[in-house]
Order: structure tokens, then C-alpha cells, then sequence
């Protein structure tokens, strides 16, 4: 069942994880493992944090993904593959921001009623392709997909 | 049904008594079982009905195509666009009741990556009603969304002719939240396998961002999406503003226009035609060579259309900054960033 959440998460990538997950494996936090939509570079990353320690439940994996008009589309596909694949070193809850990054885009920008209704068609995408967390912009728009998943 | 192989379709062949008799056309029942047999099966006299029978059903689709009014719906026959692609998009219907309603939705056009989207059919209440398609009137989101997910893994396995499958979408009302729910409905419902929406209500907001969601869950997985060779303008540019250039490969666009969209200033972006290809692909693959790109500078007249004499490359190039000056007298060649997010750094 897709959560659609408000909140900020920590974001680690193949730059800055050997500072981050010491940082989570101190807080006992969540941390976004993100990698630019490939599925061999998403299995090394998830190997490495947790060769360093990192508890598998603090892992939430971030497969990237470009707004809505932007190539999305390559960001849903992998998405679904990681869903599909079985592999061990894939088996973690998937979060999206394919919010923040249609938030982005030049029409969304210009338009606050677009911006709204891309919010909501990009985050439905993402969970539609099998996304456990989405994590939304506006407070509206995030209680639009909770009541709208539940009916 | 599991696929028949060739060698498979030739055991058959082999116990049916007339080996080798040559009446199919082909020398051998070997050649005719790889060759023909799986489209032509007809051609051999002697094929067992039980053959004849598992090749006739592997050839049906899983789901029909239907024309309405002109407009391809179905023919859809995989789970996962990945796999292979999606067909035919979500059809995108609007019922109309008056001239004027009907005047305004045949009206909205909106140019996408380009294509020109619209609404694909306008109907009377009358002309919905006379579809033949399976009808799924939306009511539940989580029934909606389960049906239409049996339905398609049903069709996939039976391969038996499936009706495309349309969900009918009441009237949101007038409560503020009805469309952002109605967005968020058809939304999930384009990327999961209903073959066509039929729509009470009408935005023409909320209509742009759904054609924009299918444009790109139905692009071809294969044939990656280009944009029209140009010179693009970004924040009213002079003819003393920065000029970048890159390839036609949509999102090798999509990403650096995205970016000078941010810059404080104004600036150009020289699209080179590369066959959609990304930048290293289509160097690479020799569709982005000095020759082509001092063709298009000159195609494009741009040496006259600005004063700057400096033009910024993709970083990954850097290795043709000789050749291109050697090609181009009229312009420098500035080695710019690898990645296109770094372009606000480097220029902002």
C-alpha cells in the first residue's frame, strides 16, 4: 500500500555515503539510497551501505526519475524492473521524488493550477509502477492521494 | 498457451506419416517447421489438428483493436511497457451536451514534444452508449484499479481477442478536491492498462497534464524521443547572451534546457540534429561530428543572428574542441560542464 508523506528524508549517493550512513547508522534514521536510474549502480550502493554497516530497515531505495514531461518515463520503467527483479540487494521499500523534480519543470513553474494536477499525476504514476513511498509537496495534494487510495 | 519452437512444431510434423513429402513448398519438414509452419501452418496437408490448433491460438491477440470514430483503442499485449511497448494510448473521451461544450473541448490543443494532443473523441451521451467496448463505471478507486489489472493479466494469458477495456469517469462535482481526485484516478488508470477514459467533466489544465503523463508512459521504449533541431531561446537572450549546443536525444535536451531555463540570464540552446541520440552515443556512432555541426551552424545562419563568437560544448566532448574550430572560423568552442546539473554552477 503506496504512503504518500510530507516529510524531509536524508538522501545519500555514491558521492557522499561513506559520510552518511555512519550519520544514520548513529540516528537509527531512514536514508534514501540514490542512483541515477541504473540497476546495476542501485544493487552497489545498497552492497556498500550496508557492508558498512547500514541496518537493511533504514534503507530506502531511490532509483531517480525526471518530471512529468521529462522523460519520466525511464524513471517508472526502472522502478518496475527493481519491483520485478527478486534480487536480494533490491528488496527494499522504493521512494520516489518524482514530485520534487516535476516541481521543476518550466510549466509546472508558471502555473500553479498545472503545478497542482502534475503533483498529483506524477506521484500516482510512481505509485502506479509500484513506488511504496511517494513523498509529496503539497498538503493538499497528499491528502487528494491518501483519500483517494483508500476509496 | 506456451510458444511453440520450431523444433517442437517439426516433432509434430515428423508423426504425421508423410516425412519429407515436400507438398508444404519446402525441401524438408524441418525447413517448413522453422520457416513457415508458425504463420502457414495451412500449407501442410498432413499437420495433426492438435498442431493446427495450438498454432491457431498463439497467432490471435490478446486483446482486439478497435477504431472508433477514427481513433485506434487496444491491441495491447503486455503487462509491462519495458517488456516490449504499449500499443495504442488511452483513448481520452469527453461526453459533450450542448454546441458549446462541444465547441471548447474540440478547441483545446496543446503542443507537446512535437506532437499535438487533444481531446481524442467528443460524444454524445447517445454515441457512448453504442460503444462496444468492456465497461468499467468507476466508482472505487482500489475496484477500478483491480479490475483493470485482471483484465489485462486475463487477456495476456488467454490470448483470446480481448475487448479493450474503457472506464467511465462520473462527474466530480463541484467540490474543490474533484478534480485533483479525478487527476489522480485517470492518472493511475493511463499507466495501468485501461484502453480508454471517458470523461464527464472537462479542464483544460487537468487534460494537459493527463496527455503529458501518456506521452510519456507510451513512448516507445525503443525509439527514444527527439526534439526538432533549432536554435532554442531561453529568458529573452541578446545578441550578446551565452550559446550552448547539444543533441537532439529529448532528454539530453529535456536536462539542459531545464537548466539554462535557471540561469539569471538570457541564453541560446543549438540543437544538432544526431538522430536522437545522447551525447556520447551519437559521437560515437559519428552523428555529431564537426562536418555536421558546421552544417548546422551554417543551416541555421547563426553566425549572423548573434554577436557572441564563443559557443559552449557538452564537457564530454572536449576532445572535439580542435576539430570543431578548425570546422567552424567563425566561433571559439568552450568546453563546458559533464553533467548538465553542473551547468548553473559553472555559468549561474
Amino acid at each position: 500500500m503506496t504512503e504518500f508523506i510530507l516529510k524531509e528524508l536524508d538522501v545519500a549517493d555514491e558521492t557522499n555515503y561513506k559520510e552518511l550512513v555512519p550519520a544514520a547508522i548513529k540516528s537509527g534514521k531512514q536514508l534514501v539510497l540514490r542512483t541515477p536510474i541504473d540497476i546495476n549502480l542501485a544493487k552497489e550502493l545498497n552492497i556498500l551501505s550496508l557492508d558498512l554497516g547500514l541496518p537493511a530497515e533504514q534503507i530506502l531505495i531511490d532509483t531517480d526519475i525526471g518530471g512529468l514531461g521529462y522523460g519520466l518515463e525511464y524513471g517508472y520503467s526502472m522502478i518496475e524492473k527493481v519491483k520485478l527483479s527478486g534480487d536480494k540487494y533490491l528488496r527494499f521499500p522504493i521512494v520516489s521524488f518524482a514530485v520534487e523534480e516535476t516541481l521543476k519543470t518550466k510549466e509546472a513553474k508558471v502555473d500553479a493550477c498545472y503545478a497542482l494536477f502534475a503533483e498529483i499525476a506524477a506521484a500516482s504514476a510512481v505509485a502506479a509502477a509500484g513506488a511504496d513511498v511517494v513523498v509529496m509537496n503539497d498538503k493538499k495534494a497528499q491528502e487528494v492521494m491518501e483519500r483517494v487510495w483508500q476509496s | 498457451m506456451a510458444e511453440l519452437t520450431g523444433l517442437q512444431i517439426f516433432q509434430h510434423l515428423k508423426g504425421a506419416g508423410h516425412f519429407n513429402c515436400k507438398e508444404c513448398g519446402c525441401a524438408t519438414c524441418m525447413a517448413f517447421a522453422l520457416k513457415e509452419a508458425k504463420t502457414n501452418i495451412e500449407k501442410c496437408p498432413y499437420a495433426p489438428d492438435e498442431l493446427k490448433d495450438i498454432i491457431t491460438q498463439n497467432a490471435r491477440q490478446p486483446q482486439k483493436t478497435l477504431e472508433i470514430q477514427g481513433v485506434k483503442i487496444g491491441g495491447e499485449n503486455v503487462l509491462y511497457r519495458h517488456e516490449k511497448k504499449f500499443n495504442n494510448p488511452t483513448a481520452l473521451a469527453v461526453i459533450v451536451k450542448t454546441e458549446q461544450e462541444r465547441k471548447r473541448v474540440q478547441e483545446f490543443k496543446v503542443k507537446r514534444v512535437n506532437e499535438e494532443l487533444g481531446v481524442d473523441l467528443v460524444l454524445t451521451r447517445e454515441e457512448y452508449d453504442a460503444l462496444g467496448v468492456n465497461k468499467i463505471v468507476d466508482r472505487s478507486f482500489k475496484q477500478t484499479a483491480a479490475e483493470l489489472i485482471r483484465l489485462r493479466k486475463e487477456a495476456i494469458e488467454q490470448r483470446n481477442e480481448a475487448d479493450p477495456v474503457c472506464v467511465y469517469l462520473p462527474s466530480a462535482g463541484a467540490n474543490e478536491s474533484g478534480l485533483p481526485e479525478l487527476c489522480a484516478k485517470a492518472s493511475y488508470y493511463i499507466c495501468k492498462y485501461a484502453n480508454m477514459l471517458v470523461f464527464e467533466d472537462f479542464d483544460e489544465t487537468l487534460l494537459s497534464v493527463l496527455l503529458t503523463l501518456r506521452q510519456n508512459i507510451f513512448t516507445d521504449p525503443e525509439k527514444p524521443m527527439q526534439v526538432d533541431p533549432g536554435v532554442y531561446e531561453f529568458n529573452d537572450p541578446d545578441e550578446n547572451s551565452l550559446v550552448f549546443m547539444t543533441t537532439n536525444f529529448a532528454l539530453t535536451y529535456f536536462a539542459v534546457a531545464g537548466e539554462l531555463e535557471n540561469l539569471p540570464t538570457g541564453s541560446y540552446l543549438i540543437v544538432v540534429p544526431s538522430n536522437g541520440m545522447s551525447v556520447l552515443t551519437a559521437w560515437s556512432a559519428e552523428k555529431f561530428t564537426a562536418q555536421i555541426v558546421a552544417k548546422t551552424l551554417k543551416d541555421f545562419d547563426f553566425a549572423n543572428k548573434v554577436k557572441t563568437r564563443k559557443i559552449v560544448i557538452p564537457g564530454l566532448l572536449a576532445q572535439m574542441k580542435e576539430e570543431l574550430e578548425q570546422a567552424v572560423s567563425e566561433f571559439e568552442f568552450v568546453v563546458g560542464t559533464n553533467e548538465a546539473y553542473k551547468i548553473s554552477e559553472l555559468f549561474g
